[in-house]
């Protein structure tokens, strides 16, 4: 009986390790994103955040594998604007800047972290961008902010 | 010399003797069987050189009757191509794709998965305009050359004059209504018949699913 349940454990540990290799997903700080408007943005160790009521652009890039398929972008973001949403296009381009994929997420409502996702078609990824707009201050002075991305690729 | 009658006796007895003794080791000494048993039992570093020797003489004769794989490299005409024949060559594995045609066998998947839908009639309709009107407003010098909607998915036809245009077509219309929930962009690039096509994905659909 030992004897089986080691070596269940051991096909189990194989199926994690090969998963593991075959998918690989990269995080990145927001903080690595450049702003369209430096005045209204202000970086923390939490990411980018509005610091004005006006509204800030935001361009995040990715470089997974080489010719990897991108199966997978997020973006984890917090939307304390009443009004308005936090809205992230992202995009799969190829080595020569043609968009492959694209989609646009936008926060459903005012809360803490969100994660804007999108699942693009098979594809071969030179790059990933994201441009996101992130809402200023609102009224009762909730600060929005996007904090990390994610690309996940299968080589 | 005077022979005993004990001495007689055992000399009448002893020639029979003899000559079937004789007779006995002859015949073993002469049958065929003793000889195979002979062979059988020759000491074995000869047998292992004989063995050895015959496995030479079949691999010889293998490499002999393979079939020879030659590598023609596809050169412009007039240029010497090289015959070697590539012993080495993996014959099995198929030539590893580009990135441009991996993409294009994404983009025919696409088109498969597609043209294999059911048409959703009522949403189809209501879809074609919306992408119209998006791409007329968003990405003016753009013109629409076709748009059709299945099930999940529809399929534009963009026309572009210039290169510019194409290339920025995209994010043109990436945010805008109709294509927020996912476009794939198969791209053409012939001379004066720039066209993109862009297969969008229906809100609550996957393109993975």
């Amino acid at each position: 009986m030992k004897i089986i349940r080691s070596l269940a454990a051991i096909v189990l540990a194989s199926a994690a390790v090969a998963t593991t290799a075959s998918a690989e997903e990269r995080g990145y700080s927001a903080l690595l994103c450049s702003v369209s408007a430096s005045s209204n943005v202000v970086r923390t160790y939490l990411g980018l955040e509005t610091g004005t009521p006006a509204s800030a652009h935001a361009f995040c890039g990715a470089a997974p594998i080489v010719g990897a398929d991108v199966n997978r972008i997020q973006a984890t973001v917090f939307d304390r604007n009443h009004t308005d949403n936090l809205c992230c296009t992202m995009s799969v381009v190829t080595a020569d800047s043609f968009a492959i994929a694209t989609a646009s997420r936008c926060t459903s409502d005012s809360t803490d972290s969100q994660l804007l996702t999108f699942i693009p078609p098979v594809n071969v990824a030179g790059s990933v961008h994201l441009q996101c707009t992130i809402p200023g201050l609102d009224f009762m002075g909730g600060v929005s902010r996007i904090a990390t991305y994610r690309v996940r690729s299968t080589p | 010399m005077i022979a005993t009658d004990g001495a007689l006796k055992m000399r009448r007895w002893l020639v029979p003797a003899v000559t079937a003794v004789t007779v006995g080791v002859l015949a073993w000494a002469f049958l065929p069987q003793r000889r195979v048993a002979q062979r059988v039992a020759a000491p074995p570093e000869m047998l292992v050189q004989e063995v050895q020797a015959l496995r030479g003489e079949v691999g010889r004769l293998r490499a002999e009757g393979q079939p020879k794989v030659y590598i023609l490299p596809t050169t412009p005409a007039g240029e010497p191509v090289a015959t070697a024949p590539a012993e080495n060559a993996p014959s099995e594995q198929p030539p590893e794709r580009t990135p441009e045609q991996r993409q294009k066998e994404a983009a025919d998947a696409m088109e498969v998965k597609f043209e294999s839908e059911p048409i959703d009639a009522a949403w189809s309709v209501k879809m074609v305009r919306d992408i119209r009107d998006a791409i007329s407003s968003a990405a003016p010098a753009t013109r629409v050359l076709q748009a059709s909607c299945a099930t999940s998915l529809c399929r534009v036809v963009l026309g572009h004059d210039a290169e510019d245009d194409q290339r920025g077509v995209a994010t043109q219309v990436a945010a805008v209504k109709p294509f927020q929930e996912g476009v794939f962009y198969d791209y053409d690039h012939a001379p004066n018949a720039l066209k993109t096509t862009l297969y969008v994905v229906r809100q609550g659909y996957s393109f993975r699913d």
